[in-house]
């Protein structure tokens, strides 16, 4: 019998999502609603069909930015001032007083949500781009977040967020842009990864011992967290620069982001370009795949699904993604953002058969003998999930498994995976 | 002066890629290989994985460490037998009961391979019920290896790491340290019997008495 019947909260998980900003607030007084890019728009040269071809580009470029501190808040500033489509800003963190050194903000901002504070940012610039921000972690942005927009832009000093967005990039053939700064020997740094094909490089590829040793150092854990759930700490430190290396860096990210959308000079390869204060000299290096890297080099083909994809068993979406029946032996499924299937759990020697989808951290049962909330439990939940591990479930609706929320499911097989994912966006949350 | 005599295992862990499966242990590799899913890349470290563990299984005394039952199909799981005492909740008296043999679920999951992951998500004690111990938590038992496990942790290390938190040579009893503690009432009870701990001195690799008389 379970020690002490220690009636459990039931825990809320509620899933993080892009909230859209409609307005740049106070930053936007006195703004008038969009001045004339058009006027200070140079005509790159080698650009066919000049200016105008230039701003049309521009006008259809959707970029995400992952990181929006003192480098990253500089990127999407100028992704604003070009009056891009659409600005997605994802950052955990708030602006602190002493960010007031190395970021481009007044005092009162410290307090403030990084992502929110820039994307309202964004908005007052250029109230015609479509502006959305996630204050969470990267790894808590939806499965397919980054197969939404056409560029992403990393800025982050956390080097697990850096395999996260090196990797999502990959998968779904986005182009990522990456601003770094060594504040001590007043190096910046821009690096490139194309990621047309999935062969090249990515971010983990050039990590070596000391880098997988500071993943381990920036991430500790507290077993005895709220409810007994091993809480996550994020040691980074905070970047040791000024702001004019800073501002260097969003700006040499920025040249590349030029680069890659307007076509400009050369075609861009994977590759790494830094500027060092010291001698004043500026170099490109070419970024090579590692044949041992530890990412998961694989890209994901994307199926659009119509309709509500809950509506569908597994077995339809394999068919979609595969076009094949009967699929293949080791056909497995990752389902939603943050689903579990859950066979069974254990409490007080009495197994309970569950066999459905819940989300990480949710209470799945109770006991029937101490009566305590079971979550699920490592050994018995799966994710992904194999089609052998599910049986005749797979011709079941999602939504009759628990799965109504999910609006994306990845399809893996032989190695590979597919996206299969609903073709209308899901409702954003609105902020006036 | 009193001269304790230690048996030296005759395979050390260096030598553990040495090691030829037995015939059983290759046949489990061989099948639980059909059916392994995920990249390649991962694959192939699966693989690497089962066979130091079956190879670990080899060279553990008699009876310390049995594979039963493995699945590649998405992350490594497997069910792991180990004799190792392991601490139950007391009697009515306040006497500590002390089981001999733990039924152990590793999952050792794709993550692994780039991320920290907290050591509660390795190992879960599927048998005996009712264990006593400060690292393990209360409900579906699951066993904390500590929060500072790295990135690329090993198989063989995880379960090393549950023989010797099983057996209290290591263990995190400080309620008010937040690592490694998942079982308040069982930490304040071990504070109280402190001279209960370690259940065990015998390393992995050395049998204990009961094995070495079986032997």
């Amino acid at each position: 019998m379970c020690p002490t019947s220690r009636p459990r909260q039931k825990r809320k998980t509620s899933r993080r999502r892009f909230r859209e900003i409609r307005s740049g607030g106070a930053a936007a007084a006195g703004c008038k609603d969009r001045e004339p890019r058009a006027a200070r728009l140079p005509n790159f040269v080698g650009l066919a069909g000049g200016a105008g071809a230039a701003g049309t580009t521009l006008d259809r470029l959707r970029a995400m930015v992952v990181g929006t501190g003192s480098v990253g808040g500089e990127v999407v500033q100028h992704l604003a001032r070009l009056q891009i489509k659409e600005i997605w800003t994802v950052d955990p963190g708030r602006l602190k007083p002493a960010s007031v050194l190395t970021h481009g903000i007044p005092p009162a901002a410290a307090g403030k949500q990084k992502a929110r504070y820039w994307g309202r940012q964004c908005k007052a610039i250029s109230p015609a781009t479509r502006v959305r921000y996630f204050a969470g972690p990267v790894q808590s942005l939806p499965l397919g977040a980054v197969g939404r927009v056409d560029l992403v832009v990393m800025a982050t000093d956390n080097l697990a967020a850096e395999i996260e967005v090196g990797e999502r990039c990959l998968r779904q053939r986005v182009p990522l842009v990456q601003a770094s700064v060594h504040g001590d020997t007043l190096v910046a740094q821009a690096r490139y990864w194309g990621n047309r094909t999935g062969s090249g490089a990515c971010p983990c590829c050039a990590y070596a011992d000391s880098e997988w040793s500071m993943v381990s150092r920036q991430t500790a854990f507290r077993c005895g967290g709220p409810d007994g759930h091993p809480v996550r700490e994020a040691d980074v430190a905070a970047t040791m620069s000024v702001s004019p290396l800073c501002a260097l860096a969003s700006d040499m990210a920025m040249m590349q982001v030029l680069r890659h959308v307007l076509h400009l000079g050369p075609p861009l390869e994977d590759s790494v370009t830094e500027y060092c204060g010291f001698t004043q000299r500026t170099m490109v290096s070419p970024l090579v795949r590692n044949p041992d890297c530890r990412a998961d080099h694989v890209v994901w083909r994307t199926v659009p699904v119509a309709g509500r994809l809950a509506a569908r068993s597994l077995r339809q979406l394999a068919l979609a993604a595969l076009g094949e029946d009967p699929p293949p032996a080791d056909l497995a499924f990752t389902v939603g953002d943050d689903l579990l299937f859950v066979e069974r759990v254990d409490c007080c020697g009495w197994p309970q058969t569950i066999r459905r989808f819940c989300a990480e951290g949710a209470p799945v049962a109770g006991c029937p003998r101490c009566g305590a909330a079971l979550e699920p439990q490592s050994f018995y939940s799966h994710r992904p999930v194999s089609a052998a591990t599910l049986g005749a479930l797979v011709d079941r609706p999602l939504r009759r498994l628990g799965a109504a929320s999910a609006r994306e499911v990845v399809v893996h097989y032989d190695g590979q995976a597919v996206l299969c994912q609903e073709e209308e966006e899901e409702d954003q949350e609105i902020e006036p | 002066m009193k001269i304790t005599k230690v048996q030296t295992p005759r395979w050390g862990l260096h030598e553990l890629s040495k090691v030829d499966l037995s015939v059983r242990n290759r046949n489990l590799m061989e099948e639980a290989l059909t059916t392994s899913g995920g990249s390649p890349p991962w694959r192939a470290r699966k693989k690497v994985e089962l066979e130091d563990l079956l190879r670990l299984s080899q060279i553990a005394p008699l009876g310390r460490l049995h594979v039963e039952r493995v699945d590649l199909r998405e992350h490594l799981r497997a069910v792991l037998f180990m004799r190792v005492p392991v601490p139950c909740r007391p009697d009515g008296n306040n006497q500590l009961t002390v089981a001999d043999f733990v039924a152990l679920g590793l999952t050792y999951p794709r993550d692994v391979l780039q991320k920290r992951l907290p050591g509660i998500v390795f190992m879960q004690i599927l048998e005996p019920h009712g264990v006593w111990h400060a690292n393990v938590g209360e409900i579906g038992q699951p066993l904390c290896l500590g929060a500072h496990l790295p990135v690329g942790v090993r198989v063989v290390e995880l379960v090393l790491s549950a023989y010797g938190a099983l057996s209290m040579q290591t263990v995190m009893i400080n309620q008010w340290d937040p690592a490694g503690v998942v079982n308040r009432s069982a930490a304040q009870w071990w504070q109280q019997n402190i001279d209960k701990i370690p259940l065990s001195k015998t390393p992995f690799l050395v049998p204990d008495e009961a094995m070495a008389a079986n032997a």
